[in-house]
């Protein structure tokens, strides 16, 4: 199931099985001052939950039971033209994580991970999608 | 002497007589027939090579030619009108030829010349073989052919005994003998084969040891019985046996392999090779027949295939458990180590107590992560997996580098550093971030280890006579004895620091030495009991990349590439800074383009995105993500799609660049860098960054 953490700025969606990588992440991001956070451990959910709530970045696991976070990308593939959404991978399998990005996730982060190095990677991923959803504006020094 | 004019004759005479007669005409034609008789005559008389002795009757000796006094030592004055040859041969041989004579012909013999004359005074031609004895009382084995001499009314007059020496056949025939008894010895003692010989039917003419230990039958149960004996019944049953030995005799020779039974009924797994025996004429004479137990043998191949199967399947496992291993602890210490960190930031803080014992989770978990990924890469090295990148390090800047990481930790502990001045520059040929982790691994052993306030000094010289480079790392700590030294490379062998609270895993030289070794380097140490120890390693020196002195006046095709709307941005993702300075050196000449750069592939996609760069610039092996990872990132990001990506690297083998190529570089250049196809490179590239622009959302 998912639970809504409130508020305005960035939504992000975690999904992981394991219910303690859930609430680390859900704690950390919160404490990194991201406040529209949302988790659910059963990938199936992360399509409707998206075209739901969309969602600016998911953090996604790749190990999971029910849908493995490659099916899960696969689905995103397909409504993310109409629905952007950032995708950072999280692994303990570094092979896995590379080939991660072949399908669409845009980052990775190995497991475990410093938390702050989370919140930053989140943080610049953000960013850029925001670049992205602006007008073009090439950075070109005169 | 009574008897026949003794024909000894010389061949003047003889043409005296013939030239007497030649003054008739008619006569000549026989003349010349009696010349040429007498030649003959006189040329077989006169061989050196036959003795030619002629008797009368009674078998006293008439005539003694030149090859007689030669091979007997008599002059022919000797024995002439004197003696009989029977008194010049073997006296043993003479009467028991006689004896023998006497039973074949049915009549009394006496021994002497008899024995030697009488079947050829009955008309009966007589080649025999005997002794001579010489005149020095050696003997000879002689060939001597027996002829009688009539007279018109065919009465006997005399006999000419022609004789050869037979020593050398004599021993060449002893000698073959002598060959053929050892052979048949020989064949006979081979125990490991069984060598049987069949006569053309099949039947066992011979049987050797081997054969015996191999089917079981002993010589005489065997001998005569038909080979068939040795084959199942089924093959008996479907004619085999018989179809084996015409194979043999059609081509020759016929391998087998197949089930062959053993006296007791038993069966072994043979090969059988015969082999068809000929005698000059091509006449079958019969059958070489060897046979092979290859139960044994078999046995053998069979346990050491599959213990090869088990090792290298072993292996695999291993690489995969390591592997599998490695990620699955992952995931629980990424729970222990990601609420710990929340604990030590919580707010409230914890208690001064409760923040003691978060510390402590923390660094045993990071140390067990630390453990972990040693693991798994010494699994990597030692399954050849790992890529290594070589091209010229300059060592000063990689040492400052180093200096800088290990200094906090050097600092906790008190220890003093000392690195050399960066007046001399050493470049070696080598992979940048495994020298790195080789020397932080040497460092942080040599503060780990060494006494309170002690000291760790880092120097660099050249080995002219290996052409390498060799870097020391010298400790004041309390140094190893010889026979510690020798396990300092054994993996999780930590000495007995174990038990001394210090942390590591044991595995770091290990990877150090396979690093330095995959690296075409050596590594070794030295160590003095209660002085220190002096790790080294040696890489092999290379030129200093050679920057272009001073910035040259543009070329016209440089020039014409100028964009003139304003500057175009190169972004360059490059870890090693003698490249990165080469490179800046090269846009320096270049008005229109600046130059951007980032250590790693991660901040190199960081600055991607955020500054949007015309052209990037990618080194493959980067520390953390690769080129080829960081390429696939920023084709898949919608803002960095379209910006060219060239590859620079200094893996050249053409494996890599198709595999660079596949991966959607742009181009893929490969180091040393070839300063005009750089500029063209990135010529070319400008040029597609600028059509694409208006593509561009």
């Amino acid at each position: 199931m998912a639970s809504n953490l409130e508020t305005a700025g960035p939504k992000i969606l975690i999904v992981d099985d394991q219910k303690a990588n859930v609430r680390l992440l859900e704690h950390t991001l919160r404490r990194g001052g991201f406040t529209d956070v949302m988790a659910t451990t059963d990938p199936r959910e992360v399509t409707p939950l998206h075209l739901q709530h969309r969602y600016d970045l998911i953090l996604l696991d790749l190990q999971m039971p029910q849908l493995s976070g490659f099916e899960v990308m696969q689905q995103l593939q397909e409504i993310r033209a109409a629905h952007p959404v950032a995708i950072l991978v999280l692994s303990a399998d570094s092979a896995q994580s590379t080939a991660a990005l072949k399908e669409g996730a845009d980052s990775f982060m190995g497991k475990p991970f410093r938390l702050t190095d989370v919140v930053e990677r989140v943080q610049s991923m953000l960013n850029s999608a925001a670049h992205k959803g602006a007008e073009p504006a090439p950075l070109r020094a005169q | 002497m009574t008897g026949p004019a003794p024909l000894r004759a010389p061949p003047a005479k003889r043409s005296k007589q013939a030239g007497k007669a030649a003054t008739s005409a008619v006569e000549a034609g026989r003349r010349k027939a009696l010349l040429k008789t007498g030649a003959l005559q006189n040329a077989i008389l006169n061989s050196a090579n036959f003795s030619s002795i002629a008797t009368d009757e009674k078998g006293v000796i008439q005539l003694f030619n030149v090859g007689a006094e030669r091979m007997l030592g008599y002059s022919a004055a000797d024995v002439v009108d004197r003696i009989t040859p029977a008194e010049i041969s073997d006296p043993q041989e003479v009467i028991a030829r006689a004896a023998a004579l006497s039973v074949e012909l049915g009549t009394t013999i006496t021994p002497g010349f008899d024995a030697l004359a009488f079947k050829a005074s009955r008309g009966i031609e007589d080649i025999y073989e005997l002794t001579y004895i010489r005149k020095d009382g050696t003997r000879f084995p002689a060939i001597v052919s027996v002829t009688a001499l009539r007279d018109d009314e065919l009465a006997v007059i005399g006999y000419l005994l022609i004789g050869t020496d037979n020593s050398a056949r004599r021993h060449a025939e002893e000698k073959l003998r002598w060959t053929e008894e050892s052979f048949r010895l020989m064949v006979e003692s081979v125990s490991d084969y069984a060598i049987v010989m069949l006569d053309p039917q099949g039947h066992v003419v011979s049987w050797n040891t081997g054969a015996q230990r191999i089917k079981g039958f002993h010589t005489d149960e065997i001998l005569g019985r038909h080979f068939a004996t040795f084959y199942p019944a089924a093959d008996v049953g479907e004619g085999k046996p018989q179809r084996d030995l015409q194979q043999a005799a059609v081509d020759g020779r016929y391998e087998d392999e197949g089930w062959r039974m053993r006296k007791d009924g038993s069966m072994f797994w043979a090969n059988i090779v015969f082999t068809a025996i000929r005698d000059q004429a091509g006449n079958l004479r019969g059958f070489a027949k060897l046979t092979r137990d290859l139960t044994e043998r078999n046995k053998v191949e069979a346990i050491l295939t599959d213990a090869t199967a088990a090792a290298e399947k072993a292996n695999l496992a291993k690489s995969d458990f390591l592997s599998s291993m490695s990620h699955e602890l992952r995931s629980p210490l990424n729970a222990i180590l990601g609420f710990a960190q929340l604990l030590e930031s919580d707010s409230p803080p914890p208690t001064p107590v409760q923040g003691e014992s978060i510390i402590q989770i923390l660094n045993a978990g990071w140390y067990l992560l630390e453990l972990i990924n040693e693991i798994l890469d010494l699994a990597t090295i030692e399954s050849g997996k790992l890529s290594m990148s070589l091209e010229p390090v300059t060592l000063n800047e990689l040492l400052l580098e180093c200096h800088s990481m290990i200094e906090p930790l050097a600092q906790r502990r008190g220890i003093h550093m000392s690195f050399p001045r960066s007046d001399a520059p050493f470049c070696v040929n080598a992979d940048r971030t495994r020298i790195k982790q080789v020397l932080i691994n040497l460092l942080s052993n040599a503060v780990k280890y060494n006494r309170a306030g002690g000291r760790v000094s880092v120097d660099c010289s050249a080995n002219t006579a290996s052409g390498r480079v060799r870097i020391t790392v010298t400790d004041t700590g309390a140094g190893l004895p010889p026979e510690k030294l020798v396990q300092l490379f054994q993996p999780f062998n930590r000495l007995g620091q174990e038990f001394n609270g210090e942390e590591g895993t044991g595995i770091g030289l290990v990877v150090s030495k396979r690093l330095v070794e995959l690296m075409d380097g050596v590594i070794g140490v030295e160590s003095t009991v209660g002085e220190g120890s002096v790790f080294w390693f040696e890489l092999p020196s290379s030129a200093p990349l050679e920057l272009p002195a001073a910035v040259e006046p543009l070329t016209a095709a440089d020039a014409a590439a100028e964009n003139p709307e304003g500057l175009r941005t190169l972004l360059y993702v490059e870890d090693n800074p003698a490249n990165l300075q080469l490179i800046e050196r090269l846009i320096g000449r270049r008005k229109d383009v600046r130059l951007l750069s980032a250590v790693d592939g991660n901040r190199g996609v960081e600055l991607a995105r955020t500054c949007l760069p015309d052209v990037i610039l990618m080194d493959i092996n980067l520390p953390g993500i690769s080129g080829i990872e960081a390429l696939k990132i920023l084709r898949g990001d919608r803002t960095t799609a379209h910006i060219p990506v060239v590859a620079l690297s200094a893996n050249a083998m053409p494996r890599d660049i198709q595999k660079g190529m596949e991966a959607g570089f742009f181009r893929y250049l490969t180091k040393p860098i070839k300063v005009s196809d750089f500029m063209d490179a990135l010529n070319v590239a400008l040029a597609y960054a600028e059509e694409n622009h208006g593509l561009q959302p």
